[in-house]
């Protein structure tokens, strides 16, 4: 999908960006942009994958995590639409659910 | 309380350096693991100039002979070998060929497998000739210092004559049919005056003589 030298730049910084969005949004700091990178990200994905499938490229399961689950692709993109609902359901409401968060200490 | 900011820059700080901690962790702990499995059943500094990887059985008389060799020429040429000892018993030709091997990894996993083999080299004539060698074996164990509590333990392990196997299934994929069998820098080599010429090839003539190594 992407050339040689941007697959190795986005396989090597895509890990670090999930790793922090997800430190983040356990933190409930700038939970908001945090959000909208997670939300990014499963968009992204959710072209990729699908692209994947529209041109019917053999890759039988995504890897996605690791050993652990072996996922098709297309549950995998049902698996992604469900979070981005959820996602989007936070950036929306999210205002009223940082008791708990250091964003709401800072408030 | 910090500022925000502030707070953020620390937590970017620190979620860096827990993963490039880890990271760290187990690739040293990884490192660890592989070299102590390696130096168990290896001797030498593994950046000499000769490797030998042998296939051995240990009921076999040129095998006891050609451990014997090697281990003169490394206190001939210190630094220059690097060995590492593979099983390769033939249960078929020798009755404690599988027993012995088994006992020898159980000597490997308490960091007793050198002292273990100049036993089993030492005595080969004797227990060779028993009936049962297992009493022998386990004297042998009680002579090295074995904790005997775990050498019981690790010849109850079913996993142990599979590593043994899968180690002779390797050397008989590598063209390994006989013993013992050396790869000297990845050349395979077939018994010992092969491997002494090999030796004197690469490392010149050994100066200790020939009668010296019958004494050991």
């Amino acid at each position: 999908m992407l050339p040689g030298v941007l697959e190795e730049v986005v396989a090597r910084t895509f890990p670090w960006i999930e790793f922090l969005l997800g430190v983040f949004l356990l933190l409930g700091l700038w939970t908001k942009a945090a959000l909208k990178g997670v939300c990014a990200l499963i968009i992204g994905f959710i072209i990729s994958v699908g692209q994947a499938l529209f041109r019917g490229l053999p890759i039988t399961s995504c890897g996605c995590f690791g050993e652990m689950m072996h996922t098709t692709l297309k549950g995998i993109i049902v698996f992604d639409a469900v979070m981005l609902c959820v996602v989007v359901l936070l950036i929306i409401k999210g205002d009223s659910a940082q008791r708990l968060s250091l964003d709401g200490y800072y408030q | 309380m910090m500022s925000k900011n502030k707070l953020t820059f620390l937590v970017l700080f620190l979620s860096v350096a827990f993963v490039l901690g880890a990271q760290y962790f187990y690739a040293y702990k990884k490192s660890d693991v592989a070299s102590k499995k390696r130096s168990s059943r290896s001797k030498g500094n593994p950046n000499s100039p000769v490797i030998i990887r042998e296939y051995i059985d240990f009921q076999c008389p040129p095998c006891a002979k050609g451990v014997k060799i090697i281990d003169s020429y490394q206190k001939n040429f210190p630094n220059k070998i690097y060995v590492e000892i593979k099983y390769f018993p033939v249960p078929k030709i020798h009755r404690h060929a599988m027993l012995s091997s088994i006992y020898a990894e159980c000597a490997a996993r308490q960091n007793k497998f050198w002292p273990y083999l100049n036993l089993l080299v030492k005595f080969q004539r004797f227990w060779s000739k028993a009936q049962n060698a297992r009493d022998i074996f386990h004297s042998m164990g009680e002579d090295t210092k074995l904790n005997l509590n775990k050498l019981n333990s690790c010849l109850k392990d079913d996993r142990v004559p599979i590593i043994v196997q899968a180690e002779k299934k390797q050397g008989k994929e590598m063209g390994v049919q006989a013993t013992p069998t050396y790869f000297i820098n990845d050349k395979m080599f077939v018994g010992t005056k092969k491997l002494k010429k090999e030796l004197d090839r690469l490392l010149g003539p050994k100066k200790i003589k020939e009668n010296d190594e019958n004494k050991n």
